[in-house]
């Protein structure tokens, strides 16, 4: 009984059979997943979720199994647009195009006891400018410093001093000149003009819609509702552990859900 | 009520200045000791300065001294510029004395030019997998480096006392836990004829350029420095943090476990438990009043090397107990740590209730 | 066995409190800095201290109780030393600990060689005797190990409880545990981070220093060089393996003391099989394993090895 479950399962993936995968989902199944912060129930859902990932990802394969009378685990492989589907390390994370502003900048984002210089190469530590068969490229970090802090205007006593001398929006700038610079494919925005003044505030948003413009994707974390309102496509309300998609993007809806009401 | 700021950039001048500075506040505090000790104090710094440089020898002495502490000073900074606490060089000295012994005492018949860079291999590769092992310790299992380099030094001089009892054990030493000489082609040179000052000075010297090129123009220096300042960040920025410390850790012990060829090969010629008055423990010293400056550390090695130096003469000349010589270096240590403040921050008073 | 027949001797038990005294007095001195937020790498030369200065005191004259004034004293001191360096200056603690282990010993050392010139064995003191408490002593096989054990041994397990009792059941206890922890929250109390934490770490400095002073004054008789051996820094192991915990401190502390008894005996039993020194090495070892196996799980207090200043930075 639990094998021809398993074998027709098997069949929906390997042909797309989409009528099979109907006939195998019961009415009341339960969608889990690390992507939705609350399960998604009822077969048309699910079915739908499962169509686009059969679709969309590209050498889907099992690895390995485990049964246990009605319990299945099966544990898969795959790729998107090229790239393997697992966890990734910061670094990985870089060489993948995600770009990462910090919500702590002080303690995440830069190393306050090294130069501005430095800190702007810190992600790059092995592209050609800067690293010479495993010697600093003093002049090409100089210059790339020179060149950035005229373009993201940050200001300070200069690109050797410390880092920690630097005000809170210039230190922002900075992150944001070594994000950007970069153009990454994703940006992970957390809480970016927290602690700025209007004039860097107003910097990163504009940063923020030129990324999008040019196509990447951006994650922006933030609790400044206005901020939210005019730099978003979508939005979403975290409350007590689940995730919502506010349809009603008024402020007024917006907060209700926030507070924890449903929309 | 005073407020404390950190100074906008602290000047070199300071930098360099406060060390020197603490070394002389170190010395002038030293003549509360020998008060004490019922000595004359002009005597007995002038004895001080006579054991120093009062003949070529006395001079070559004080560098011959110098040099061990050269490599421990070099040891403890690169570990401390990535934060990684690494007490243990007395016990990495040790190791690399016992891989020189155990290489250079017969066991491999070859010219000098040969022999020695073996030598020097063997000594490097035992202090490194001695600094490896505890820092593994740490990355692996958060197990603090502090603690188990420390009790691995306890464990390293035991290890020694049953090594000389036992495999290196001179057979023709009349009974003494020694090991055999080292044989003439493993001998680091002299420098100078009838001076006891030799080759691992230069090697020291060397050392400490490359230590100096590698942290501050490499990669590697740099990961160093980035994970020292700030691991956290460092990490996000895509550093390998925990590789970074295992590296750091390798060099340090091996540059530690130099120092203990460096005394076997060139110094001593052979080996006893009593090696080291605890070079590796002094090196952190040396380390911290360079400011954890490669180049300082020659400097510095040279200073602390001198007191004791003096102080042996001193102490025989007066009669005061050469401990004197290591109370300076512990006050120069707590010194150079206030001056290093004093450096970095600067005093404002305030008014209460003004912010 | 043989190993089995060890473990029910009386002598065996007697030289495990024995041993044991003077890493509880350290464990507790350490536990009480490091709880208030401070680590305090002093201790191993605070040792010295306190087994010079408390010998030397009663050398020249003074009663053994008096000696252990001075030796709590002169740990106080080196703990003063200790706190100004790490608590409103705010310099690093391991390197400010280190410093003072090299001024206490190097102190000790040129203090003791000062006073008394080399001779050929080293000068003795008339130590504490065997302390028989009236009725435990009469209890079955405790009661022999117990009369063994000197007034300090008694000094040490009545401190865990005094040191128990203060962290848990008074405002001072908790103030120092919360200043550990979180010491904005103290400030904003009112209460001074400062004044907490300098008056913890000259207490524990002081209990440190009465297990150097065991050392000279009950165990021995007369001060050597490197006596102390690196007892301290077992006791910086011993801390995190007993959690911060007084009561964990003394299991932990008569644990070791039992295993280095035991070692010692092993050693004449099975002594032609393994050299001596793979014995000696037993205690380091152990300890180093102990921290390995605690280290993931432990749980540091979480403002240690932080410095705090007043006013936000």
């Amino acid at each position: 009984m639990s094998d021809s479950r398993l074998e027709r399962w098997h069949a929906v993936v390997l042909n797309k059979d989409m009528t099979t995968l109907s006939e195998l989902l019961a009415d009341d199944v339960e969608f889990h997943s690390p992507t939705v912060w609350k399960p998604k129930i009822g077969k048309d859902v699910t079915q739908y979720i499962l169509q686009m990932i059969i679709d969309i990802f590209e050498d889907f394969e099992y690895q390995r199994e485990w049964i246990d009378g009605n319990n299945f685990a099966l544990e898969f492989s795959a790729k998107v647009d090229g790239k393997n589907i697992k966890y990734f390390s910061p670094k990985e994370m870089q060489s993948l195009g995600v770009g990462r502003i910090p919500e702590d900048r002080h303690h995440d984002g830069v190393i306050s006891a090294m130069s501005v210089a430095e800190n702007l190469i810190i992600e790059r530590l092995h592209d050609k400018d800067v690293n010479n068969k495993g010697f600093l490229q003093n002049k090409s970090i100089k210059k790339n410093a020179e060149e950035l802090i005229e373009k993201y205007d940050i200001r300070g006593p200069g690109i050797d001093a410390n880092t920690a001398l630097l005000s809170g929006g210039n230190i922002q700038k900075l992150i944001l000149a070594r994000v950007f610079e970069c153009m990454p494919n994703v940006i992970l925005a957390n809480q970016p003009t927290r602690g700025l003044d209007l004039g860097a505030a107003n910097e990163v948003a504009r940063r923020l819609l030129e990324a999008r413009t040019r196509g990447a994707g951006i994650l922006l974390i933030s609790e400044d509702l206005d901020e939210i309102l005019e730099l978003s496509d979508r939005i979403m309300v975290i409350h007590d552990g689940s995730l919502t998609e506010a349809i009603d993007v008024s402020r007024e809806a917006i907060g209700l859900m926030m507070a924890g009401e449903k929309a | 009520m005073i407020r404390i700021e950190p100074r906008e950039m602290p000047s070199k001048w300071w930098t360099i200045g406060i060390p020197i500075i603490s070394a002389f506040v170190a010395i002038l505090l030293a003549s509360i000791p020998l008060t004490l000790a019922g000595a004359n104090i002009f005597e007995a710094y002038r004895q001080m300065a006579n054991g120093i440089f009062g003949s070529t020898f006395a001079f070559t002495e004080m560098l011959t001294r110098a040099t061990p502490l050269i490599f421990t000073g070099l040891a403890a900074t690169i570990a401390f510029r990535a934060k990684l606490w690494n007490i243990g060089a007395e016990g990495q000295l040790y190791l690399g004395a016992m891989a020189a012994v155990a290489v250079g005492t017969g066991l491999i018949d070859a010219p000098a030019f040969i022999l020695i860079p073996i030598i020097l291999l063997a000594g490097a590769l035992s202090g490194a997998i001695g600094m490896a092992a505890p820092t593994y310790l740490k990355t692996r299992f958060g197990a603090d480096e502090v603690v188990t380099t420390l009790l691995l030094n306890f464990i390293v001089i035991i290890f020694l006392q049953m090594m000389l009892e036992g495999p290196l054990k001179d057979p023709m030493g009349m009974g003494w836990p020694q090991s055999e000489p080292i044989v003439d082609n493993g001998v680091l040179p002299q420098l100078l004829p009838r001076m006891r000052i030799h080759a691992g000075l230069i090697i020291a010297l060397l050392t400490a350029g490359l230590v100096h090129l590698f942290l501050s123009k490499s990669i590697w220096g740099f990961k160093i420095r980035a994970v020292g300042e700030n691991p956290s960040a460092a990490l996000h920025a895509g550093i390998n943090v925990k590789r970074t410390f295992m590296g750091a850790a390798v060099v340090s012990g091996a540059i530690a476990g130099l120092a203990g060829v460096s005394e076997v090969a060139g110094l001593r010629g052979y080996l006893t438990t009593d090696l080291s008055p605890g070079f590796g423990y002094t090196g952190i010293v040396v380390a911290m009043l360079a400011g954890l400056s490669p180049i300082g550390v020659v400097i510095s090695a040279i200073f602390i090397a001198s007191i004791f130096v003096g102080a042996d003469t001193m102490s025989r000349a007066i009669g005061v107990s050469s401990y004197l010589a290591d109370l300076v270096v512990a006050l120069s240590l707590i010194c150079v740590l206030i001056g290093g403040f004093i450096a970095r921050y600067k005093f404002i008073r305030t008014n209460k209730g003004n912010v | 066995m043989d190993i089995l027949q060890i473990l029910l001797t009386e002598s065996f038990w007697a030289a495990t409190l024995r041993i044991a005294t003077p890493l509880i007095f350290g464990v507790l001195g350490a536990l009480i800095c490091e709880k208030a937020g401070v680590l305090n790498l002093g201790i191993e030369g605070i040792f010295v201290a306190g087994a010079m200065a408390g010998w030397m005191a009663v050398w020249f004259g003074f009663s053994l109780w008096a000696g252990l004034l001075v030796a709590i004293f002169v740990g106080g001191f080196f703990g003063l030393i200790h706190a100004i360096l790490t608590v409103p200056l705010g310099l690093s603690q391991h390197v400010s600990g280190l410093g003072v282990t090299m001024l206490a010993t190097s102190v000790s050392y040129f203090t003791y060689r000062t006073a008394l010139p080399k001779v050929s064995s080293p000068p003795k003191i008339e130590p504490f005797q065997p302390f028989d408490v009236p009725f435990l002593s009469e209890l079955p096989f405790i009661g022999p190990i117990l009369s063994q054990q000197t007034a300090m041994t008694w000094l040490a397990i009545l401190m865990v409880g005094l040191v128990w009792w203060v962290f848990n059941r008074t405002p001072l206890g908790l103030s120092i545990r919360a200043v550990g922890d979180n010491p904005d929250a103290v400030d904003a109390q009112g209460l001074s981070v400062y004044g907490i934490r300098i008056g913890s770490i000259i207490v524990g400095s002081s209990i440190m220093a009465l297990g150097g002073a065991f050392l000279t004054m009950s165990a021995f008789d007369s001060f050597f060089f490197g006596m102390v051996n690196g007892r301290g820094w077992i006791c910086i192991a011993l801390v995190i393996f007993a959690s911060w915990r007084p009561g964990k401190a003394l299991l932990g502390a008569i644990l070791f003391g039992a295993f280095d008894a035991f070692q010692v005996r092993l050693q004449t039993e099975v002594g032609a099989f393994l050299p001596s020194q793979v014995f000696l090495m037993a205690p380091y070892v152990l300890s180093i394993i102990a921290l390995v196996i605690v280290a993931r799980r432990a749980e540091y207090p979480r403002a240690l090895l932080k410095p705090w200043f007043k006013g936000a930075r």
